[in-house]
């Protein structure tokens, strides 16, 4: 054993367990338990088995014609036929392979970010499926591979090989695109780097019209991300009732994707248009946004490692898992020259602006289950235990780069100085040295005391401890806070984010000090029991009580109290119906509007309050709805009925009515929608389905603009009554979303003749959302627009967003001897897309709009695309 | 002065937390140094646990008269799914006599409580009539890891060892039950066809399988499996991929891959499965974590930072503002922005006005803070920002 | 629209059309699976005129008897048996999936309606009265039990417990074809030797059923298939 296994071996040691006896556990090789890796197919062949989709016109079984169906009444397929199959060598060894090889060709609108989006269809060769298994027939050892090509970022290579019942290895290699923008025309230089440069011609203090010259020309590029990932894991019967595993994952993610980048807002300064109100605003030259482009160069590294008993003479059933997982962020910056001067004249100061990206962080969860058989009504004891931390430690960079601004300068006329701020010595501390652990703790009982009758508790509570603890304090300047938005905001308003006790300018300024460790504690208590009426009829009942304790939030605990009933029917002729309800409360202690101000200035000592008072940080009578009561219920039914023996129809209906108490912040949630489809497989050669489905949801919520005009003028500015001066009736407003989803589709499947085999798919989906809004009066908008703007103006909804698609697959495989066959696919889809977020970005010269740059037009409104693909399928 | 303000923002705090993480801990320790005696104890304890097992058993033979509730009360699984040793005890002491088998064939019969006087019959006499179905199942990685190593004795064990003792139904083959069956119209309970198949797949993916959502609404293993064909590249499923199987129920989830913005679902990049444990977990829904975050930092680590600048709803929970499927919205967001962002954000002078279609980019008034990315054109480090000048996710 | 692409929703629709001709195209190559065997598992319970069927039974009566029962032991008896079993033979003989030197000729000359009749009239026939058959002989011993250690199958699972057809019960899930199982009882020990043998060496395939038979047929040896032949022909 310990020469066939070393690794095995070292583990049994290692614990202990190296038995004289190689009595062994049955492995199962299931992946059930982790999380990411389980599928392996692409567009070309969803299912990665495709290849070996073909019906097998004997049937299953001699004795009876179609098939049988699922426990709750839905068909098997029939099978599929058995590939043939070689000795391999002159041992127990057989093996069969399977190579599809061909070209794709793509034509229309190939480049449509949402044909695009995860299929990474590129012209040319491709491997459709490549599958080899062997199998040796006497000690059960098999190595099974299959591997796909659809282009270089949308591959993948997996091996699984092993012995049945004994252990199991398995190894993989993938790429998995994702495609965010194809009509992408960043204006800077350095897409993909940390340093976004301006092109020539541009400098900061460039003019719009400058700006749109260049960025009429930029060329056109793709936003996306890959991933490629590689693993290797390992499952393995160490004893008798010993499973070990162990697996490790590599992840490497590169790419660009859009970003933002913040030079202070500029919509406070646009002017009315030279034909008065009614007609385009001329947008401000101060602040500015710039829709930038950040690199993505991640790797993730998990390794886990765990080991489980099988139950064996104790009874007791163990899983203890350890999982490590360490992720890199290889540019962990992002610096980004900008064209516009935040306040015309001034371009010596914020001429750009610097982003932190994703720190590197490591996370450790160990984990244990167990459960034990109760002698009492055929009862189970089952206990969970996790304890799990996230750490990050990275150099924290300075608040400001010295490129942007550099020393010997100061922001505007605030007095502030760069090279207080251009530094890390501008840091109380140089690391971020964060922190959250959490633990777990999960006991549940079942119990059986009669055939018909069972009941549970489960008790889980589950507590974080977040140790984060970051206090912005300059110890160059003895200043608390930080200095907003790349220093843009003091250049343009003189307004900082800085507090200093004992200072004039800075000791009533109100201002974020400190970070807010926000911790999530929750315990659930569950009770349950399921009563068996007859044989065809269960009812079943729980309550759970969800008793949160969030930390530092607007409610010190909320409980959530959930009733659920089911009824689970056979009742209904050949039929299964499982039905649901589920009846929600959420209440909890006093909101308190604003939980944060221990991380903010007035808490402080030597903070001396202004006599027009601090505004108020928000409205009191909003609810977050996270927090805020809830009174739901939600209803469910899954109706499956078998039709003769071939046939097979599905409903599904289900209704969500979720109403928060709240009239400001959201305040109901409701969502509809019913499916059918109906299967059927006449013979074994053919097989089709069709299906519809129909879903609308509403959300409502609602907001209160401030009274602008009162802000740092008046007392009243602290009043954070709804209908008081400070957040009148008259600035309300409501928004809904209300969406509308349609799909449909139907799928054929047949076989000819045993050399044509045909598979066709129609899949149609259209989505609707119309974004409407109601206001109280015009005080609802910003007063800067009130200026230029009409109720006639405003109406009462954005323009409808509309996602629209329709996709004809086919494959057509055509037999020309036992072994060669040709795969014919292709894929025509077309669509419409309309955002409203993108509305008016035609061309790369609308991406400028006043001091604003944005890099993507957004999906193509309309787009027609077409895959082509010829394959040559070779086999065994 | 730092000293201060870090205590008296989470002091009280962490004493509670650190009293459960305290005790998840302890139990964990507990648990592990345990096993070591449990290990030294289970030798010596089987003999006696196999004697104590088989006396507690229905007696084998009796007359096949109708079966009171009582009896079937008695003949119930007990939730352990089969752990006893006495169910592997056997079959590994004869499966490791020196041979290079794999232990299957020495898999136990199950007892059907609707056949209580039906003995084995070996799967020679079943290939016979089932001829077609011993093909194809011979082909299915179930039926074919307990042909390997039986090429000389023949695997006996494979069709009885989940379909129970084969005579009753050889002698009366229409009879319904006389067999453990797992299709429709089976009249072998829900309860035996999950024993069965749980008394050897015991524990690890499925160890909390009693009271998961899937046992407690009645579905069976062969619901999702089928360890008669090969269907799918992996898993023995009843359909050809794990999405295709999740679906036969849940339409409304697939639905909503077809949305403008999905997981790579459809392109079958990815499956149900890769988040979801089916067969139960101690998380809902039915994740293979203990939170959702978790589950959801796995593929997206960069998001979990911890960084010095938390946003409240993140860490909480992703799904506070997307939705895990599908979503019209693009990034999976539960509405557009800046609506999303306006449901919590009140607060005085930007974010809480009315934006309108005027200030879109063919409005009269283009505003930031809705064209393209609106609020996150900005604030784009909305998951958490490591930038000391971050506290509002803007660097 | 480029051209490049109206080419390629040409070669589209071509594709999408294809099947049509491709029928066509497949007739020429044999299908290699089941056309070799007729598929009995779809057959439902056949009817037919007994006055009919009497009528054309005379030449029958030659071999198979008046009443139905055989004249000499090499000929099956009719009587009594399930007529679909009857027709579905009939059928095989006509179309040459089931091979004999006179039933082949005969079966050539009738219609369907011809073999339905037939089939109706000799069901409508009383069989041959039961015997006195020992159980615990070793035929009587396969026929109720199998024989597990050989793979042998008991035959009353689809033949009955008495040989006179299998027990039925009402149910939803798809059933074997009932009634194109033979009764059995009664049949002369040669007759059973014969068929058997016909079933294992392959000489009697041409159905789904024979399918079966041929593996049940390949584990019993000649001594059991003697044994066997005389408890059902004692039955």
């Amino acid at each position: 054993m310990l020469k066939r296994k070393p690794l095995t071996a070292l583990l049994g040691l290692t614990l202990g367990l190296a038995s004289p006896l190689p009595l062994l556990a049955q492995t199962d090789a299931s992946d059930s338990q982790r999380v990411g890796n389980i599928q392996f197919g692409n567009s070309l062949d969803p299912t990665g088995w495709g290849a070996y989709a073909v019906p097998d016109p004997v049937g299953m079984s001699y004795l009876h014609a179609g098939q049988l169906r699922t426990p709750t009444g839905v068909l098997y397929p029939w099978p599929h036929q058995i590939p043939d199959e070689a000795p391999l060598g002159t041992g127990d060894w057989t093996y069969t392979w399977l190579a599809q090889f061909g070209y794709i060709h793509t034509s229309g609108d190939r480049n449509d970010e949402l044909l695009r989006m995860y299929s990474g269809w590129k012209d040319g060769a491709a491997l459709g499926m490549f599958a080899f298994s062997a199998l040796n027939h006497k000690t059960g050892q098999y190595i099974d591979f299959r591997g796909s090509r659809i282009s270089s970022q949308d591959q993948y290579y997996r091996m699984r090989a092993g012995r049945y019942g004994d252990y199991h290895i398995e190894v993989f290699y993938r790429d998995i695109p994702h495609t965010l923008s194809t009509t992408a025309f960043p204006l800077w230089n350095g897409v993909g780097s940390t340093n976004l440069t301006l092109p020539n011609g541009l400098a900061t203090g460039s003019t719009p019209a400058q700006v749109q010259a260049v960025e009429a020309n930029r060329p056109r590029q793709t936003l996306s991300v890959t991933r490629q990932s590689e693993g290797v894991s390992w499952e393995s019967a160490l004893s008798r009732n010993w499973i070990g595993y162990a697996g490790v994952t590599h992840e490497k993610r590169t790419g660009d994707r859009d970003w933002g980048g913040p030079m202070y807002l500029t919509y406070f300064f646009g002017a009315p248009g030279p034909g008065g109100p009614g007609t385009p605003n001329i947008p401000g030259t101060y602040g500015g946004q710039y829709d930038t482009v950040r690199p993505v160069d991640f790797t993730t590294t998990d390794v886990n490692l765990g080991l489980r008993n099988k139950g064996g003479a104790s009874g007791w059933l163990f899983n203890f898992t350890m999982t490590g997982s360490f992720f890199r962020d290889n540019k962990s910056t992002l610096n980004y020259a900008v064209p516009f001067a935040v306040a015309p004249g001034s371009t010596s100061v914020a001429t750009g602006g610097t982003w932190s990206l994703e720190p590197d962080n490591n996370y450790y969860n160990v984990r244990l289950e167990a459960s034990h058989p109760l002698k009492l009504w055929h009862g189970e004891f089952s206990i969970s235990a996790a304890y799990s931390s996230m750490r990050q430690n990275d150099a924290l960079q300075a608040p400001l780069s010295p490129m942007y601004c550099p020393s010997g300068q100061f922001l505007g006329t605030t007095g502030i100085a760069c090279a207080d701020w251009n530094t890390t010595a501008a840091l109380s501390r140089q690391d971020g040295d964060a922190r959250i652990d959490s633990g777990l703790l999960n006991l549940r009982l079942d119990f059986r005391p009669s055939a018909k009758f069972s009941w549970h508790l489960n008790l889980r509570q589950r507590d974080e401890d977040n140790m984060t603890r970051y206090t912005m304090y300059n110890p160059l300047t003895g200043q608390y806070g930080y200095v907003p938005e790349n220093g843009a905001e003091p250049v343009v308003t003189g307004q900082t984010e800085l507090f200093q006790p004992g200072s004039p300018l800075y000791q009533s300024n109100f201002a974020q000090i400190a970070s807010i460790p926000f911790s999530y504690n929750d315990r659930k208590t569950e009770l349950g029991g399921s009563y068996r009426v007859n044989q065809n009829n269960t009812l079943s009942a729980s309550y759970l009580l969800d008793h949160q304790t969030p930390h530092p939030r607007e409610r010190t605990y909320i409980n959530d109290q959930h009733l659920k009933l089911s009824w689970d029917t056979r009742s209904l002729g050949s039929a299964t119906l499982r039905l649901s309800y589920e009846y929600q409360k959420r209440s909890g202690g006093p909101y308190n509007p604003d939980p944060y101000l221990a991380a903010y200035s007035p808490s402080m000592p030597g903070y001396v309050p202004l006599a027009v008072g601090d505004t108020a940080f928000t409205v009191a009578q909003m609810y977050k709805y996270d927090m805020s009561n809830l009174e739901a219920s939600k209803l469910k039914a899954i109706l499956t009925e078998p039709l003769g023996t071939t046939a097979t129809f599905t409903a599904t209906l289900y209704g969500n009515r979720l109403r928060y108490g709240a009239d400001i912040g959201r305040q109901s949630y409701d969502t509809t929608g019913a499916d059918l489809s109906w299967d059927w497989e006449p013979t074994a050669s053919t097989s089709m389905s069709v299906y519809a489905g129909i879903e609308s949801s509403r959300l409502k919520q609602g907001n209160v603009n401030d009274n602008e005009a009162l802000a740092f003028s008046s007392p009243e500015q602290a009043d954070t009554q709804f209908g008081g001066p400070f957040f009148p009736y008259a600035n309300f407003w409501t928004a809904t979303d209300n969406e509308r989803d349609v799909d449909a589709g139907a799928h054929f499947n047949h076989v000819f003749s045993p050399r044509v085999r045909l598979d066709l798919n129609y899949d149609y989906t259209y989505s609707r959302g119309l974004n409407s809004y109601n206001y109280a009066s015009l005080a609802a908008i910003s007063s800067v627009y009130l200026p230029f703007l009409t109720a006639a103006d405003i109406g009462n909804s954005f323009p409808p967003n509309v996602y629209r698609m329709q996709t004809l697959t086919a494959n057509l495989n055509l037999g020309l001897t036992r072994r060669v066959g040709v795969r014919l696919y292709g894929k025509y889809e077309f669509g419409n897309y309309a955002d409203w977020h993108y509305a008016g970005f035609g061309m790369p010269a609308d991406l400028i709009v006043g001091n604003r740059v944005f890099t993507e037009l957004g999906p193509q409104p309309h787009w027609h695309a077409m895959v082509v693909g010829v394959f040559m399928t070779v086999k065994l | 002065m730092t000293a201060t303000r870090k205590s008296s923002l989470g002091s009280q705090r962490t004493r509670r937390t650190t009293g459960v993480i305290a005790l998840s801990l302890t139990v964990l320790l507990a648990v592990m140094t345990g096993l070591g005696g449990v290990l030294l104890w289970s030798s010596g304890a089987q003999a006696q646990q196999t004697d104590n097992a088989s006396a507690g058993q229905a007696p084998a033979h009796q007359p096949s008269s109708r079966l009171s509730e009582s009896d079937i009360a008695r003949m119930l699984p007990s939730t352990d799914m089969g752990a006893g040793a006495s169910m592997h005890g056997d079959m590994h002491a004869r499966a490791f006599d020196g041979s290079q088998a794999t232990p299957f064939d020495a898999a136990p019969i199950p007892q059907n409580p609707l056949a209580p006087g039906a003995d084995a019959i070996g799967a020679k006499s079943c290939a016979v009539c089932h001829a077609l179905e011993t093909i194809q199942a011979s082909h299915s990685l179930h039926v074919a890891s307990f042909r390997a190593g039986s090429a000389n004795t023949g695997p006996q064990a494979s069709c009885e060892a989940c379909h129970g003792p084969g005579s009753a139904h050889a002698k009366n083959p229409a009879a319904a039950g006389l067999i453990i069956a797992f299709t429709h119209d089976a009249k072998t309970p829900i309860e035996t066809q999950t024993r069965t198949c749980l008394s050897c797949h015991v524990g690890g993916a499925r160890q909390h399988w009693i009271g998961s959502a899937h046992q407690e609404r009645g579905l069976s293993c062969t619901d999702c499996h089928n360890p008669m064909t090969r269907s799918s590249a992996e898993g023995v499923l009843a359909k050809d991929s794990i999405n295709q199987v999740c679906a036969t129920c849940h339409q409304d989830v697939r639905a909503q891959f077809n949305r403008r913005s999905h997981m790579p679902l459809p392109e079958g990049q990815i499956s149900c499965v890769d988040c979801h444990n089916p067969h139960g977990s101690i998380t809902q829904p039915l994740l293979k974590t203990d939170t959702v975050n978790e589950t959801c930092t796995t593929c997206h680590a960069e998001k979990r930072g911890p960084f010095l600048f938390e946003h409240a709803p993140v860490g909480e929970n992703c799904l506070n503002c997307h939705s895990a499927h599908g979503s019209n919205q693009e990034n999976l967001l539960v509405l557009p922005v800046p609506m999303l962002c306006q449901q919590c954000h009140t607060n005085s002078q930007h974010p809480n006005d009315l934006l309108t279609r005027q200030n879109l980019r063919n409005g009269l008034v283009p505003d930031e803070r809705v064209m393209e990315r609106s609020c996150l054109n900005c604030h784009s480090n909305i998951h958490g920002s490591n930038n000391p000048n971050g506290a509002k996710f803007h660097q | 629209m480029s051209s490049t692409h109206r080419v390629l929703h040409l070669v589209a629709a071509v594709i999408l059309w294809l099947p049509a001709f491709s029928i066509a195209a497949a007739e020429g190559p044999p299908a290699h699976t089941p056309a070799t065997w007729t598929d009995l598992r779809q057959q439902q319970p056949i009817t037919g005129d007994v006055q009919a069927g009497q009528a054309k039974s005379a030449v029958c009566a030659a071999c198979h008897g008046p009443q139905g029962l055989a004249i000499v032991p090499i000929f099956p008896n009719l009587a009594g048996q399930s007529a679909t079993y009857l027709y579905v033979q009939l059928m095989t003989f006509k179309n040459g999936q089931r091979n004999d030197l006179v039933m082949s000729g005969q079966a050539a000359a009738l219609s369907d309606a011809d073999m339905r009749n037939l089939a109706a009239y000799y069901a409508s026939l009383p069989a041959k009265p039961a015997g006195q058959a020992d159980a615990a002989s070793r035929g009587g011993r396969l026929f109720l039990d199998g024989d597990p250690a050989q793979g042998v199958p008991p035959c009353q699972g689809c033949h009955g417990p008495t040989g006179q057809g299998p027990r039925v019960y009402p149910s939803n899930t798809p059933q074997p074809p009932w009634s194109t199982f033979p009764r059995l009882h009664g049949q002369s020990a040669i007759y059973v030797t014969k068929a058997l043998g016909d079933f294992s060496n392959g000489t009697r395939s041409g159905t789904s059923n024979a399918q079966i038979m041929h593996n049940v047929a390949q584990t019993l040896g000649d001594a059991d298939i003697q044994a066997l032949s005389t408890y059902i022909a004692t039955q």
